[in-house]
């Protein structure tokens, strides 16, 4: 049984809930690279590579290996890869299942206490060696992800460009990942950036006792520091996450707290899947020295080929019982049927929205399965008529298409 | 010996402008780095009172087409510019923007910042100030090879540079040292090349090549297709015509005016005076015609079955005419219009004669008037009537109405080919129209320049609805 656990990890988790990360990094121009919403192939192999390592996964790989949508032309690349242990479960284009391909809201879950991969599999140290070259222009990109230990991971990504500096830049990121708290120590020799990401999960009351009272919530807090030594830039920021799941219906939120001192910038997200096939969510931004406030709202919508969803299940709870009396074996029972549903849905497509009140546009995506291929289209609508030049009309708009078998 | 130089010239607001407009192109050309969020703008930009003192040193060589010297140039005025622009003050973020805009695969290693990489742009204005300039300049010109001008010396001596950055005494220094560095550059490298560049325009060499070139190209394209605009053959020129701005301000000053009644623009229709139009068009046209049409009416022109069908075919191909006229008349063609005549319905003879004397082809407005008094006809309205377009550019407006047939209603000449557009004479109101139901009805004018003279009917063509009637004078006019 695949043990793709979402336990989140490192850092990266708080701010790639589907709220911030949707709104923050999905931009469907065809020039920046788009911060993935569809997962590249390479991702893909990548993730089935953590989960039959038992490396707990769910962190910002998705983020760090964008797709970009090349400018308006058909990009190629070839790529060479080599794992030392068989992936598990590979799926070619036709039968994978969309929400494996598409990155959407991710439940958070609570780490439990104890091992996580519960000794199914044993560690072995494994590795993974991956190249790509690309066609038009010539750029290289590889990366090697070794599992040292049962905790510890190292991962180097390398690129070589002509246009970059000393022609390529290196990454180093090494994943340190015990139950409870993840960290990370990552060097770049663009500028020579040292960096360290780190994420505490908060014990839950209920955790220690483990018994009947499920309780699905969780509280984390996580903090990133930079420092880029050539060119003297800093960054710094912490995050403080919830994420809990309804008792009565199963329906999982989440909500974010996010700083930066330095800029005295403030963000906070909320996200809340409310049906089987829909989520939405919302972040407000503002800035204490400059005064500069936006707020953006996403919404994801699922669509399924037959249109008979099972019923949701719902708890129904007599309000006159005390609190504590409240919650009852069933609470997990909902919870995960709730999450069955999610996962056992044929979607054969979603819709994704995204705007912000500072931008006056609105930003539309459809991703789906179209006869084999996995199809990701979006368009940026502008809407502002009195901006100079007034940009009224499609401003940008996007195709992207994978095949593998 | 030394020059004077006419330095007010310089603080002339068109040349001012126009300077502004340059410095503000070629400081934002080409790709705009990362560290800047904004467009430079130009705040400010003064000449001062002072003018630079030239001094001539000596005189190398002078001949008809050369020419050496030295010379000495003193400035010690109070010019300044003000720029404006915003600055990303985020390093991060401008580190993870240079990363992602190489390739689509140099952002593969860059490692995904989250809050720590948001912008945030800071506003700067940077003065330029207290300019002092002592330098000796070597001046070589040759028709053949243009213009070279070489400092001899460093000629900046002093340059105050004060930004928004002021308090920081780290970056005052820096924006100072920059700077002055940067103008020395200017002063040394650049403004000899840019020079030069210009200087190789105008001499002699070059002109002949152009004018090849010039030759060459007018043999592919047509002449008609370059476009030489007022300001390249003499920079002086005003931008705006003096006489355009005349016929502006009158219009402008003509609404500034607690009257009540204001005189009335040509071809236009009052907001307030829109309601009683229509009221009006409306009670005498019936309910079958359609007042606000902004297409021609072919329908009725092709169904004769409706009932007020000769009133309104008539109508509209008189309007259609008159417009039509209009058209032609403006552009000054002092030709005849001619028109051909079509008949229609052809049912009765006795008809036709009376049209026979009906369509007099008219050129002028003189015989406008002798024409009305004659044409008083009336045909009863069983018979239908031979319906012609009128041949004349001057319109003549009859209309059948339902219970006195037929009239004639002359309409004041909307065109006066000979005067001038503001000295048009006074009309002559003639009014022939008793009944008030018929549409329109002249009204006596008064005499003013700007008042319309023209009234059109409700079938517009193209883009513009000419159904439109002008207010009535106000009436203590008369």
């Amino acid at each position: 049984m695949e043990c793709k656990s979402s336990n989140s990890r490192t850092y990266n988790q708080i701010l790639n809930q589907f709220g911030t990360h949707y709104i923050a990094n999905s931009s469907l121009e065809h020039k920046a690279a788009q911060r993935l919403t569809m997962y590249e192939f390479m991702e893909y192999i990548l993730k089935s590579f953590y989960t039959s390592t038992g490396w707990n996964e769910n962190n910002s790989y998705e983020n760090i290996i964008a797709t970009s949508q090349g400018d308006g032309t058909i990009n190629g690349s070839l790529a060479y890869l080599y794992t030392s242990t068989p992936l598990k479960h590979v799926l070619g284009t036709k039968e994978i299942s969309l929400q494996d391909a598409i990155q959407g809201y991710r439940v958070i879950r609570p780490p439990l206490y104890h091992t996580y991969n519960n000794g199914f599999i044993p560690f072995q140290p494994h590795s993974l060696y991956y190249g790509r070259m690309y066609f038009p222009g010539s750029a290289l990109e590889a990366m090697v992800v070794k599992r040292i230990s049962e905790s510890s991971q190292l991962l180097v990504k390398c690129v070589s460009h002509e246009n970059l500096k000393n022609n390529g830049t290196m990454t180093f990121y090494y994943q340190v990942d015990t139950g409870r708290l993840s960290s990370e120590y990552i060097f770049s020799t663009n500028e020579a950036l040292l960096g360290f990401r780190c994420l505490y999960n908060f014990r839950q009351g209920a955790e220690r006792l483990n018994t009947a009272l499920y309780n699905n919530s969780s509280l984390s807090i996580g903090a990133e520091v930079w420092y880029g030594a050539l060119n003297m830039s800093p960054g710094l920021s912490a995050a403080l996450r919830y994420s809990t799941q309804s008792t009565y219906t199963g329906k999982p939120l989440t909500m974010t707290l996010a700083c930066n001192p330095i800029l005295g910038h403030i963000s906070s997200t909320y996200s809340v899947r409310t049906s089987a096939s829909s989520t939405f969510s919302s972040r407000y931004d503002f800035n204490i020295y400059s005064y500069d406030s936006d707020l953006s709202f996403g919404c994801e919508l699922w669509n399924s080929s037959n249109h008979d969803l099972t019923k949701l299940p719902l708890k129904h709870i007599d309000p006159k019982l005390p609190p504590h009396s409240k919650h009852s074996p069933q609470d997990q029972t909902v919870i995960e049927a709730f999450e069955n549903l999610v996962k056992e849905t044929d979607f054969s497509s979603v819709v994704k929205i995204a705007t912000t009140l500072n931008d006056r546009n609105l930003k539309l995506k459809w991703e789906g399965r179209f006869r084999d291929f996995l199809v990701s289209t979006g368009v940026d609508i502008g809407l502002d008529s009195n901006s100079i030049p007034s940009s009224v009309g499609i401003q940008k708009c996007g195709l992207q298409l994978q095949y593998s078998s | 010996m030394s020059c004077n130089i006419s330095w007010d010239s310089f603080e002339e607001g068109s040349f001012l402008a126009w300077s502004k407009e340059l410095l503000y192109d070629a400081l934002n050309s080409g790709k705009r780095p990362h560290i800047l969020s904004s467009e430079i703008k130009i705040k400010e930009l003064t000449f001062g009172k002072q003018s630079p003192s030239f001094e001539i040193l000596e005189i190398g060589d002078l001949a008809n087409d050369r020419f050496r010297g030295i010379f000495k140039l003193k400035y010690d005025g109070d010019a300044n510019i003000t720029l404006n622009t915003n600055i990303q003050a985020n390093l991060l973020n401008i580190y993870e923007r240079n990363s992602q805009e190489i390739s689509q695969a140099s952002s593969f290693a860059l490692p995904n910042f989250k809050l720590a990489s948001q912008p945030f742009s800071l506003p700067l204005n940077v003065t330029l100030s207290n300019i002092k300039l002592s330098g000796i300049i070597v001046v070589v010109f040759s028709k053949s090879k243009g213009l070279t001008l070489v400092f001899k010396n460093d000629p900046l001596e002093n340059i105050k540079v004060s930004s928004t950055f002021d308090n920081v005494p780290v970056i005052e220094r820096f924006l100072q040292k920059q700077i002055e560095n940067q103008i020395r550059d200017l002063f040394r490298d650049i403004l000899p090349s840019v020079l030069h560049k210009v200087s190789q325009k105008w001499t002699t060499n070059n002109i002949i090549s152009q004018l090849h070139s010039k030759i060459n190209e007018q043999n592919n394209d047509q002449l008609k297709n370059e476009r030489i605009s007022i300001f390249e053959i003499n920079p002086s020129e005003p931008e705006l015509s003096p006489t355009n701005m005349l016929k502006l301000s009158t219009l402008n000053t003509s609404r500034q005016s607690f009257r009540l009644s204001i005189p009335p623009l040509q071809d236009v229709i009052e907001r307030p005076m829109l309601f009683k139009f229509e009221q009006k068009s409306k009670s005498s046209f019936g309910d079958n015609f359609a007042i606000n049409t902004k297409n021609i009416p072919i329908e009725l022109l092709i169904n004769k079955s409706t009932n007020n069908d000769d009133y309104q075919i008539n109508s509209t191909l008189t309007t259609i005419s008159k417009i039509q006229s209009k058209y032609y008349s403006n552009e000054k063609n002092n030709n005849k219009l001619k028109r051909r005549s079509i008949k229609m319905n052809k049912k009765s003879k006795k008809s036709s004669s009376t049209t026979a004397t009906n369509s007099v082809s008219m050129n002028t407005e003189d015989t406008l008037v002798e024409e009305n008094s004659q044409s008083q006809h009336e045909i009863t309205k069983d018979e239908s009537s031979v319906k012609e377009i009128p041949s004349t550019p001057m319109e003549n407006l009859y209309e059948k109405d339902p219970t006195h047939g037929f009239q004639y209603i002359e309409i004041p000449s909307a065109i006066n080919l000979t005067n001038p557009i503001l000295k048009r004479p006074p009309l002559t109101p003639v009014n022939t129209q008793t009944d008030s139901n018929s549409f329109p009805s002249s009204y006596p004018r008064s005499h003013s320049p700007r008042k319309s003279q023209s009234y059109l009917l409700n079938v517009g063509i193209g883009m513009n609805n000419y159904g439109f009637l002008d207010a009535p004078p106000p009436p203590y006019h008369y």
